[in-house]
């Protein structure tokens, strides 16, 4: 079951335009065995890349391989990869067990009705395999998708925001079943455009912010860069200009502003920024009564790694 | 073990190739099962029970004339004019055009099967719907209007509505894989080109199923002593330009089907 030849993935220069408007420009990397995560903000051209690797997109440049065969227009490829679609639509008046039979059916597997059980119980889904689909939760749809696209038992797995709309519950057994299928020697990609998701499941991490490859490499190097950026912090206090003068020569601090009334303190580390700021208030008599950080949006997280 | 050549020579342990015998039977039942299961296949139900009440409320009403004449408005206006190309639609598109919308599609499209397969298990099961629906339609609204005494022109009306259903179905499902505007692309040509333009332009009706059927009609019961309800395509003609429509649905579904993109947000 778990004996098959490790496959790998390979994009090279590859992208990916509809009409005037590019979804990914000029992605290059390889994929072995393992999780990896995709991650970056919505509209980065996530679901675009995943559907060029799963076959059903064709790229507008480069080459998108899977063991040296390229993806787009071979329909042999799909036995080799297995897809998990975003979009939550499956036929609702099939039952589970009689969906995942007829990707089984399709798949032209020798033993249909075996298979079908194998996947069904792997997503833990046997107990509700005889209800129709719409009647299922979100989580189960998500379960009943994956066992789908687990049937044949692919090499490459790939999973499009796998994780959304399932309550942590689920969420945790989807993890633990995603780090199962990669330490078995699949090859595995899947979107979130969460990071902590991406932490707790991925080994490897591909960042795509705008279509680009922003960064790429081992979650911990990703996060390092994450952390160890500039912050900007949004203060409100007793006295903006007098904590201004104070904190503007030190040299954890990069820059300051006045925007709107506020004081804004882009910080160079900011751990010892935070770490001596209420020293600093305290010494020149100004109270705090508000730190907020400005920035901890997604999307600036990505800009940072865009520019970096 | 690297790329090409060695991955198409070795299948995968445990599977065998898997060539349209084997996934069209799983093709054809997931189709019949969503057409089942959608409110609209019982609308199309109604729709086709509508030239037997019409033909009860003149059967029972009587004195309207010559049944000949009357079989033949209902079935030309209403059964052939409106029931069968409607009915065709709705199953048509119902057939691929809601699992495109849907995105349910992708399951069909992600497997190795040839794209061609699927667009013939699609077309099987819109046909077959279709002809199970209106023909009954035809037959009985006709046999309430003549009884046996024009088994000629029963005859044709039978055959004709199977040509017509099969037309139109093919047709829409081709439809449905080009655009996801089938419904009313169809209804365009459904009542405006083949209900208007036709009528006023008769060089124009060369191109239309509904005069294919009239002509199978006509082949089987005789010129119709209806002004304007004549066919206008002999019957050669309409069965050559018959073939030739089937042949394109299939060849252009099948062609875009396999040119197919799925494109999701992000």
């Amino acid at each position: 079951m778990t004996g098959r030849a490790p496959a790998s993935v390979e994009l090279v220069d590859v992208s990916r335009w509809y009409g005037n408007v590019v979804a990914v420009n000029g992605i290059s990397f390889e994929l072995g065995p393992g999780v990896t995560g995709l991650l970056g903000p919505n509209g980065a051209g996530k679901s675009t890349l995943l559907h060029m690797i799963a076959g059903l997109l064709r790229p507008s440049a480069g080459a998108v391989t899977v063991d040296g065969r390229a993806t787009y227009g071979d329909p042999d490829v799909f036995r080799r990869v297995g897809l998990v679609p975003e979009r939550e639509a499956v036929f609702g008046f099939l039952t589970g067990r009689e969906f995942v039979r007829l990707n089984a059916d399709l798949q032209g597997l020798a033993s249909p009705g075996s298979a079908t059980d194998r996947a069904l119980d792997t997503v833990e889904l046997s107990g509700a395999a005889d209800r129709a689909i719409a009647t299922y939760s979100k989580g189960m749809r998500q379960r009943v998708k994956m066992a789908a696209a687990l049937v044949h038992d692919p090499a490459v797995l790939v999973l499009d925001e796998p994780f959304n709309g399932m309550d942590p519950r689920q969420r945790l057994h989807m993890m633990g079943l995603l780090r199962a299928l990669g330490a078995a020697g699949r090859t595995i990609l899947f979107s979130s455009h969460i990071l902590e998701e991406v932490e707790r499941v991925a080994e490897r991490v591909l960042v795509v912010v705008s279509g680009r490859l922003a960064a790429s490499g081992e979650f911990r190097e990703i996060r390092r860069l994450m952390t160890d950026r500039p912050h900007a912090f949004r203060l409100r206090t007793s006295d903006d200009r007098v904590l201004a003068a104070a904190i503007v020569a030190r040299p954890t601090v990069a820059g300051v502003a006045l925007e709107d009334g506020r004081l804004i303190v882009r910080a160079e580390d900011y751990a010892a920024f935070t770490g001596e700021l209420a020293g600093i208030a305290r010494a020149v008599g100004v109270s705090i009564y508000e730190l907020i950080p400005a920035d901890e949006s997604l999307e600036s997280v990505f800009a940072y790694l865009v520019r970096g | 073990m690297s790329a090409g050549a060695a991955g198409a020579a070795s299948p995968v342990p445990g599977t065998r190739p898997a060539g349209p015998p084997r996934a069209f039977g799983p093709l054809v039942r997931v189709t019949v099962r969503g057409l089942l299961g959608r409110r609209r296949s019982l609308g199309v139900v109604l729709l086709a029970a509508a030239p037997v009440l019409v033909a009860v409320i003149l059967a029972v009403g009587g004195g309207l004339g010559d049944p000949e004449t009357l079989a033949r408005e209902v079935f030309a206006t209403l059964t052939l004019g409106l029931v069968i190309p409607l009915a065709a639609l709705v199953l048509g598109t119902a057939a691929i055009g809601t699992e495109i919308d849907d995105g349910t599609v992708v399951y069909l499209l992600v497997k190795p099967v040839p794209r061609r397969t699927v667009i013939v298990a699609k077309m099987v099961v819109a046909i077959s719907a279709t002809v199970a629906v209106t023909l009954p339609a035809t037959l009985v609204s006709g046999l309430l209007l003549l009884g046996t005494s024009a088994p000629g022109l029963l005859a044709g009306m039978v055959a004709g509505s199977l040509l017509a259903a099969v037309l139109y179905s093919a047709a829409f499902v081709a439809l449905s894989v080009f655009t996801g505007r089938a419904l009313l692309a169809g209804l365009g040509y459904v009542l405006v080109w083949e209900g208007l333009v036709t009528t006023f332009l008769p060089g124009t009706q060369v191109l239309s199923i509904r005069e294919y059927a009239l002509a199978v009609v006509e082949a089987f019961a005789g010129p119709s002593a209806l002004p304007g309800r004549g066919a206008a395509v002999e019957l050669p003609v309409a069965l050559a330009l018959s073939t030739v429509v089937l042949t394109l649905a299939f060849v252009l579904g099948a062609w875009r089907l396999g040119r197919f993109e799925v494109t999701d947000t992000g």
